[in-house]
């Protein structure tokens, strides 16, 4: 358990180094000078050499490199070329409504996902399955933009049960959740029917009924569990997806998270800025799909111990 | 009532789907006795899988279902009693183990657990208690070291031991009747007749009857007190072993018992019966049989015959056995 641990640590950090490689050396080469446009179009060239030399930009780009890396190990992300705000401060501050909308979105998510996904699979070919799954099919085609906005009229405008937009409250949370989280309860849902469909036809399964064992013993200890390895894959990569911020989400419930942050820093190219989103992004998946490694150690034995006697 | 501890007749389960009606367990009628073994013996697809599964009622539903006869089980019939019933026999008066032990056990469940489940599920008796009867159990079926192996899960054992673990937990709860279902078939050969004479020694320290499924005519000699050999759904022919092996009547039975390879000669070529089993939904109009059999008449194209007792306890259902048989 350890080794592989230990693994999967050292596999992290080698990720997270080389996607600090690529992103630096992507963002340097891309079209678009970040002096000349924070300078303005009547900039003199000798201005724009003079801010290039104070920023460090004149420097050669393997040194501005290990300078950013070795500032960013002692927390120093660089400071916004056009908010001249320190990029850390500007990430977590973003961080905070955005890791509010992914909790809440999250847990709508797994909750309904999970639920529906069993009750479908113990319902195969019911009505029950098949309500469950026409609904999933539309959770994951409607776009979750066009879900807010929907959301918006009806219980915000119509209802007026939740506010719209901003994020002063928990109540502003609603909304925003319910959109976000609604396709990846659809995901989640879908794959844990299928999962445990596979899981109900094996042969250990009808050794457990021989057993004795039915109801939903038969369902949560012996099929669940056997289930829950390719659940964990969909529902790890898709906390992902929500704690990197969704950009339409927070465009359309005018909430200041990560999405937003960096979709303003690209279009401003605010390099510090860019490159600190990248790295954040980046930090958050490494580390979830640690987790979902650790996770498929904890539920299957095969995984955590190595292969043994097989054969 | 004699001592029976299983009756099936009549038994009649089948599959329906686009074909129609599949008659997968055709009019089946056996006894269990009680502290007896019998042998059930027929290639793949001839229904003695779905036969051991209908008395189990585990049998694949929906798309099966068992459309007459009865199956008496400690005198009650398993055809009629409530699932809630049914769960109660399952593990514990009737256990079952099967084919596969490398798919048998639950992969993420160790060994301890899942014996231990058995026994919490049909005795009420504390963690500790049921712990203690699992160590028994393990180290009752030949396990070394029953400690590590109660903590281990199933990818850690050999199949030998898997299977040891499968039977260890469907003795855990003295059952009356153990369905062995094909149970050395995944084994290596030198494993295989150690399985088969750790089942043959616990059913005599346990007194559980045992119902033995095989395709191997040579397992079935060691282990049956009696035989049932199916074909297609059908029982063709019912003996006492020592009784089929030296006068096997079926053109079936004795395909099967020519077929053994001998080991005290060398051989040109095995002894194969022609062709294979019918589908189901493409059954032969007379006996099922006919179109392998090398005495087939045109009676035998047109008409099934119904089973016949050809001596004392030997039944046969073959028109061969039958008065008014001119040996055409």
């Amino acid at each position: 358990m350890s080794r592989y641990l230990l693994g999967r640590v050292f596999q992290a950090v080698g990720v997270i180094l080389a996607i600090s490689l690529i992103t630096f050396f992507i963002l340097n080469v891309i079209p678009g000078d970040p002096v000349q446009l924070m300078m303005g179009e009547f900039a003199t060239p000798e201005a724009i050499a003079q801010v290039r030399a104070q920023m460090g930009l004149d420097q050669p780009i393997y040194k501005q490199y290990f300078g950013w890396l070795g500032n960013m190990l002692r927390g120093d992300f660089g400071v916004s070329y056009f908010q001249h705000r320190p990029v850390l401060d500007m990430l977590l501050n973003s961080f905070g409504y955005t890791a509010r909308l992914a909790v809440f979105a999250y847990v709508l998510a797994l909750v309904f996902g999970l639920v529906f996904g069993i009750l479908a699979a113990v319902f195969h070919n019911k009505f029950l399955d098949r309500l469950l799954m026409t609904l999933s099919i539309a959770g994951v085609s409607a776009p979750n933009f066009w879900v807010a906005i929907i959301l918006q009229i009806y219980f915000g405008l119509t209802l007026k049960w939740f506010p719209i937009s901003g994020a002063k409250a928990f109540n502003y949370y609603v909304l925003p959740a319910v959109a976000l989280g609604t396709r990846y309860a659809a995901s989640i849902s879908r794959i844990t029917r299928t999962s445990m469909l596979e899981v109900t036809k094996q042969d250990y399964m009808r050794t457990a009924s021989a057993k004795g064992v039915h109801g939903w013993m038969l369902v949560m200890k012996h099929a669940f569990r056997n289930a829950l390895i390719p659940v964990v894959t969909v529902a790890g990569t898709d906390l992902g997806n929500i704690l990197t911020g969704s950009m339409l989400i927070e465009t359309v419930f005018t909430i200041d998270g990560i999405g937003k942050l960096m979709v303003d820093a690209i279009n401003q190219r605010d390099l510090p800025l860019v490159q600190g989103g990248v790295m954040y992004i980046a930090v958050i998946c490494v580390v979830i799909y640690l987790l979902v490694d650790i996770l498929y150690a904890v539920i299957d034995p095969r995984i955590r111990l190595g292969g043994g006697a097989e054969g | 009532m004699s001592d029976n501890i299983l009756q099936v007749r009549d038994l009649c389960m089948s599959f329906f789907n686009k074909h129609g009606e599949l008659p997968a367990v055709n009019h089946v009628s056996f006894d269990v006795e009680r502290g007896k073994t019998l042998g059930i013996v027929g290639e793949s697809g001839c229904g003695k899988s779905m036969t051991s599964l209908c008395v189990m009622g585990l049998y694949p539903q929906p798309q099966g279902k068992i459309v007459g006869g009865s199956i008496l089980f400690q005198g009650r019939d398993m055809t009629k009693l409530p699932p809630r019933e049914l769960h109660k026999i399952r593990g514990k008066g009737m256990a079952m183990i099967f084919q596969e032990p490398m798919t048998s056990l639950n992969p993420v469940l160790t060994i301890g657990d899942q014996i231990m489940e058995t026994i919490r599920l049909h005795e009420h008796v504390s963690r500790q208690e049921a712990k203690r009867r699992a160590m028994e159990m393990i180290a009752m079926v030949g396990i070394p070291m029953p400690e590590k192996i109660f903590a281990s899960c199933p990818h850690q054992l050999s199949g030998g031991m898997r299977q040891r673990a499968m039977i260890a937990m469907a003795l855990s709860c003295d059952p009356e009747l153990l369905i062995c279902d094909e149970p050395t078939t995944a084994l290596d050969v030198t494993v295989q007749s150690q399985i088969l004479s750790l089942i043959n020694r616990l059913k005599a320290q346990t007194g559980t009857s045992v119902m033995l499924i095989t395709h191997d005519m040579g397992v079935i000699n060691e282990m049956a007190d009696t035989v049932i050999v199916m074909y297609a759904g059908q029982i063709v022919e019912q003996a006492a072993t020592a009784d089929l092996f030296a006068h096997p009547t079926h053109p079936y039975t004795s395909g099967l018992i020519q077929s053994i390879p001998p080991l005290n000669r060398e051989v040109e070529e095995l002894n194969v019966i022609p062709g294979s089993v019918p589908m189901l939904y493409e059954l032969p109009k007379g006996c099922l049989f006919a179109p392998r059999c090398p005495y087939a008449t045109a009676r035998c194209a047109a008409e099934r015959p119904d089973i016949v007792t050809a001596s004392e306890g030997h039944q046969v259902r073959c028109f061969r056995c039958m008065p008014g048989w001119e040996g055409q």
